[in-house]
């Protein structure tokens, strides 16, 4: 329960930060990620051609709602 | 992308190059610790550090004025450069001590050179660079011979105490270059400096008439990486670098979080990088060669290091710079090797090695 998806965890690694133990109530600044870990998680996601905002990546208020909105706009695999 | 608006330097130029030949900081006493001001942000002395890296900040008397911090400065560049005459002094500021007139002729005046031209420049935190391309551009114009840059902003006039967002950040200083005529390829000598402003996000960071600085902190965050990344690149390609040759990046030191964040985007490993801020904060316009000023006093600096410098500010401006670290021996406070009341460390880490000259 409540692992956090790989392409997420590479990206926080890049971060530097470490999630770890994730609950479905994880919260994002309990798992690390404070407004600028977000507002350079949105960069790291804008190289990878995802346009997702800090606000929006604010706006999932958990580690789980933030790793479900991240896969959807990803590209498949 | 936008492009940079101008990248210039001895590779399209005929004059002579603009080599640094003097370094020289000063700094407040007064040190504030997170601990003194975390309770009225509502906040912990930890959460201040962990947004940026920032343990204490220099803090200007009230009787200080940006003037006195540039004037102690630029002494110290002169006499770190062996020679106090030049044509022109530059003031990088945005806190002069007037609307009108601008600070930098009063400054030349105290500094014993009345009479040379002498003019403020507003180009926030990176002032500077701002500041040492005018130099170059004077140098190669042949209008001087020898240019005084100074950058000193008495920032914290311009924060508002009750704000998490600034009041951390900002600390009071000064420290200033002299630049003179010489040949491309001698150390010191500047690289291509690229330099751009975009003032349709300027209201990401402002300080209106009377009132206090305000920034939006993620936007602002994304900005800073972005540009001074661009930046980066651009000045490490015109000098005909490769990033893997730079042995020291300075960029201004915004917030440890954003320095590290451009670092990982240029593939900097972190004994590359030269931080400053947990001593002293954001120093606006000062930061680059308060690092610098600094990185040589604790040897991390040395003659022959190929340097890159970037700076991100309000405009928005930002821009970068390259040069081969010179042989000369800065003069000024060196926060970090010796301060009490420096830093995240306990009193055992203190040494009496200050390095001053009045």
């Amino acid at each position: 329960m409540g692992a956090v998806s790989t392409e997420l965890r590479d990206m926080l690694a890049v971060l530097k930060v470490e999630p770890g133990d994730c609950g479905p109530d994880t919260g994002l600044e309990e798992a690390g990620l404070d407004s600028l870990a977000l507002a350079e998680l949105s960069l790291l996601l804008a190289e990878r051609g995802v346009q997702v905002g800090q606000d929006e990546l604010a706006a999932t208020a958990t580690l789980p709602a933030l790793d479900q909105l991240i896969a959807s706009r990803l590209p498949a695999r | 992308m936008n492009g940079p608006a101008s990248v210039n330097g001895p590779a399209s130029v005929i004059g002579p190059a603009a080599v640094i030949c003097g370094l020289g900081a000063a700094l407040p006493d007064r040190r504030v610790r997170n601990e003194e001001i975390c309770a009225g942000l509502g906040v912990d002395a930890d959460w201040i550090r962990s947004r940026t890296g920032i343990c204490s900040r220099a803090r200007a008397a009230a009787e200080v004025t940006t003037g006195d911090l540039a004037v102690q400065a630029g002494r110290r560049a002169l006499a770190s450069s062996g020679n106090g005459q030049v044509d022109a002094v530059v003031l990088a500021t945005i806190t002069p001590d007037h609307r009108c007139p601008a600070t930098a002729p009063a400054v030349a005046a105290r500094l014993g050179l009345p009479g040379v031209p002498a003019f403020d420049l507003a180009a926030a935190c990176t002032g500077f660079l701002y500041g040492l391309q005018l130099a170059a551009g004077l140098i190669t114009l042949g209008a001087a011979a020898r240019v005084l840059v100074i950058a000193a902003d008495r920032i914290w006039s311009l924060t508002d105490p009750g704000d998490r967002v600034t009041a951390p950040l900002f600390g009071d200083a000064a420290a200033a270059c002299v630049v003179r005529a010489g040949q491309a390829a001698e150390p010191g000598a500047l690289g291509p400096v690229v330099l751009a402003a975009d003032g349709r996000d300027g209201s990401a960071i402002v300080a209106p008439h009377g009132g206090f600085l305000t920034m939006r902190g993620p936007q602002t965050f994304q900005h800073a990486v972005t540009r001074m990344s661009q930046a980066a690149h651009q000045a490490v390609q015109a000098a005909g670098w490769e990033l893997t040759g730079v042995d020291r990046f300075v960029p201004h030191q915004a917030n440890a979080r954003i320095t590290a964040a451009v670092g990982r985007r240029l593939g900097l490993d972190d004994q590359r990088v030269l931080h400053h801020i947990e001593h002293v904060g954001n120093t606006s316009a000062a930061s680059i060669p308060l690092t610098l000023s600094h990185a040589w006093a604790t040897g991390r600096l040395r003659a022959g290091h190929r340097v890159l410098m970037a700076a991100f500010g309000a405009g928005l401006t930002w821009g970068a710079a390259t040069v081969v670290w010179p042989d000369l021996t800065p003069v000024g406070d060196h926060p970090g090797d010796g301060h009490p009341g420096d830093g995240c460390f306990n009193d055992d880490c203190f040494n009496d090695d200050h390095s001053r000259d009045d």
